[in-house]
């Protein structure tokens, strides 16, 4: 078949990319509440699970057990269905697809579900907490990822405007910034026992100046997308995006805030009046950890929704140049973008 | 295959990297470097220390029962084996490395209270070297009981950044006392070879030489002082329930707060304010804080020395700068270690009493906690006893009149009774 040809879209694709960004944030959230209870060496070995084959571990110990274990080897059967559904994904691009870079796209998904989990099976067997860094780093970009496949398998938007060029620089830098925002934020989870306070210290400081400046970015795409809705040039879905983006930071950097009272109570600077109000918290307890694995989870999804509007952004000004130089773009699957924002 | 090779490559790069970065190294107890240099340790006797710290304790991958008399009463080699070590687990529902998992992060492995998320802490995680603990129910200059450390893991600390270890296990808690004890037992240890060094052997810290070392007797004789104090430690009887007054007569109240203002009898609205809203910073520091602060005058103190011989040598022939110029290099090189010790500390703080109104007691949780803070101070804080100056009536009146104006002056949660040293618990295959 010629790829110029313009074919009925199937929307198979579509469907493994939504069904894999939906099942990708749980598992990330899971992988957070891991390093907040810090699990991650609750089973000793990898690829199996005290000596079993990890798909044959007997479910009355998992269920029935103790807590970490449940979550550890929880997240390593969450992982290896995000893994199947990789598979799913890419085998219906392959059959539907005739995009060439589509194709790839899948492949370097596959390429990224694996990486990760050797990395998070290395991070047991060397029992290395800097490969738990970098696993909780590389978990977002894959999440990212997903949700840019959820767009590029979706219809393009419809409607005749031009897109804003600045719109989509500055959904991409905001993308760009809450991902380094990530990495602090990973360096500052992970950071080690035997660390340096100075270096700590450092850490927060970044985390906070980069939440400051993220912020500022999203409050930039907001304007921006406020203004180019107000001259037609970015579709509903779009909008609902980047309208959801301002809802996440806005619950960032609350969560932010929790997540450091609930973990080291209040701070000097804030005086007393807190200091004494507050009651002591409790080590492993439902605030503690879910508070901050929120604030972890969360930031994934601010990444994932930025990434989403900026290649929303960058497909629909690019299909919109093809029509004005009269190509046929309609070789990919169509449906409807407004999926991410719902995920 | 593919998978299996790509995996190993992996696995090669990532360990590179890792040994490259210097992380993935054992961790290692730190030395007490301020009371080291405040001594002008020579290295023949700071190596002695280490050796027999070593050889006392072990590592904090490794650690051991140090050799004193009756130390199997205060800690077993499972229990501390349980707690120390990374995180790590062999067998389902036993974890290893406790320690590092909930506490090293504020404490610092060595329990010197510089773990790397204590610098933005109010106040600063405690320091168990000197084996000094505010919250407990002995006598002042004793260690805590068993009780009162398992009631600070039980409870935490409200209004600090110690939480409550409630979800842990007794076990668990059990092995987290004792290793606490073993960090405090260490640290104590090195500052009492440390006082004896300085204090009763011949060594010129100028040349770095010593005459003579510590003597192994002497050296144990040390040990087993520290953990005879431990050993010894109990309760202290308290005139007060444990619970909370129901109702207090308005005469109790208004007595208490009589007190509370009173300049010659409590006078405890001059640290906690006049209506015990807290707020006043005093020029008095707390025992830790106090270390560093007179650690960083020293330091000073030795610039100014260093400066005045600087300007002595400046005035003096150069034929006879001999034992100036060695002084100097000396003085030179001992303030740089100070500073970089001062660098690797954080800033001393001044006291800010406890504001009362409103607040939270931190970890005095029941009325007898009251009488005994009020009785005999707080220790290591500047919290001063009035046992001395009131009757047990007074006292009363007083804790009457203070539970009155705080939010939560107590946690009522009954205190669990410190279990048997050896708990069953599953074979750790």
């Amino acid at each position: 078949m010629d790829k110029n040809t313009p074919v009925e879209p199937s929307r198979w694709p579509h469907r493994a990319a939504v069904l894999l960004c939906v099942m990708t944030f749980p598992l990330l959230w899971v992988g957070g509440l891991i390093t907040s209870t810090d699990a991650g060496m609750a089973v000793p070995d990898w690829p199996g699970t005290y000596g079993y084959n990890m798909f044959l571990y007997p479910l009355e110990t998992w269920f029935f057990g103790p807590w970490d274990l449940f979550i550890e080897h929880g997240h390593r059967l969450l992982a290896s269905l995000v893994g199947l559904v990789t598979i799913g994904l890419l085998i219906t691009v392959w059959r539907t697809d005739r995009r060439p870079w589509m194709r790839w796209l899948s492949v370097g998904l596959l390429a990224m579900v694996i990486a990760q989990g050797v990395l998070g099976g290395l991070r047991v067997v060397l029992n290395e907490r800097m490969l738990a860094m970098i696993h909780g780093s590389f978990g977002p970009l894959f999440f990212a990822c997903t949700t840019a496949t959820v767009v590029l398998t979706a219809r393009p938007a419809k409607f005749a405007g031009n897109q804003s060029a600045g719109l989509y620089r500055i959904a991409a830098l905001t993308a760009l910034l809450t991902y380094g925002q990530l990495i602090l934020g990973a360096w500052l989870r992970h950071f080690p026992e035997t660390g340096d306070p100075f270096m700590f210290a450092l850490a927060v400081k970044l985390h906070l100046s980069a939440a400051a400046i993220v912020t500022i970015a999203v409050v930039a795409t907001l304007l921006s997308s406020h203004k180019a809705a107000r001259q037609g040039c970015v579709s509903l879905s779009q909008r609902v995006v980047s309208l959801a983006m301002g809802a996440v930071v806005l619950l960032q950097v609350g969560l932010g805030i929790g997540a450091w009272l609930t973990k080291y109570g209040s701070p000097a600077w804030a005086g007393t009046w807190l200091t004494t109000m507050m009651g002591a918290n409790q080590a492993g307890g439902l605030a503690q950890t879910h508070v901050v694995t929120g604030h972890s989870a969360n930031g994934s999804l601010l990444l994932g929704l930025s990434i989403a509007l900026a290649v929303s952004l960058w497909r629909t000004r690019a299909s919109v140049a093809t029509d004005k130089h009269s190509a046929t773009h309609t070789d990919y699957v169509d449906t409807s973008s407004t999926a991410i924002a719902s995920s | 295959m593919w998978l299996a090779r790509f995996s190993s490559w992996f696995a090669i790069a990532s360990l590179l990297g890792t040994l490259g970065c210097g992380i993935g190294e054992p961790p290692q107890f730190a030395a007490n470097r301020r009371a080291r240099l405040s001594a002008e340790l020579v290295t023949p006797h700071a190596e002695q220390i280490d050796d027999l710290l070593r050889e006392w304790f072990g590592t904090p991958d490794a650690p051991q029962l140090p050799p004193a008399d009756g130390i199997e009463r205060l800690m077993t080699l499972d229990n501390l084996q349980l707690a120390a070590g990374p995180v790590e687990s062999h067998t389902v529902g036993i974890t290893h490395g406790l320690y590092r998992r909930h506490c090293a992060r504020c404490h610092g492995v060595s329990g010197d209270g510089y773990g790397p998320t204590a610098r933005y802490q109010a106040p600063y995680p405690r320091n168990f070297q000197p084996g000094i603990f505010k919250f407990k129910s002995s006598a002042r200059g004793m260690p805590p009981t068993e009780e009162d450390l398992l009631a600070t893991l039980q409870h935490g600390l409200p209004g600090t950044a110690m939480p409550s270890f409630a979800l842990l296990t007794d076990v668990e808690r059990q092995a987290l006392v004792q290793y606490v004890r073993y960090l405090s037992i260490r640290g104590q240890t090195e500052t009492a070879l440390i006082n004896f060094i300085a204090d009763e052997l011949d060594y010129d810290p100028a040349t770095n030489t010593s005459r003579d070392q510590i003597n192994p007797e002497e050296a144990i004789s040390l040990l087993n002082e520290v953990v005879d104090s431990w050993l010894t430690t109990e309760s202290l009887p308290t005139a007060m329930a444990g619970d909370a007054v129901e109702q207090a007569t308005e005469a109790q109240v208004a007595a208490g707060e009589a007190l509370f203002h009173n300049p010659k009898r409590a006078n405890c609205v001059a640290c906690h304010g006049s209506a015990g809203q807290g707020g006043i910073v005093l020029e008095e520091r707390d025992y830790w804080s106090q270390q560093l602060f007179d650690f960083e005058r020293a330091t000073d103190l030795m610039a100014a020395s260093l400066a005045t011989l600087e300007q002595q040598i400046a005035d003096t022939p150069s034929d006879r700068q001999d034992v100036l110029l060695k002084q100097q290099a000396w003085l030179s090189k001992q303030l740089r270690a100070r500073r970089q010790a001062a660098e690797g500390s954080f800033p001393p703080h001044t006291s800010q009493p406890r504001r009362l109104a409103q607040g939270v007691a931190r970890g005095l949780r029941n009325r007898s906690d009251l009488y005994r803070s009020l009785s005999q101070g707080i220790e290591g804080s500047a919290m001063p006893g009035v046992g001395e100056i009131l009757t047990d009536e007074e006292i009363d009146n007083l804790i009457t009149y203070v539970e009155s104006i705080m939010a939560k002056p107590y946690i009522d949660l009954p205190v669990a009774p410190a279990a048997e040293l050896h708990v069953e618990r599953p074979s750790d295959g």
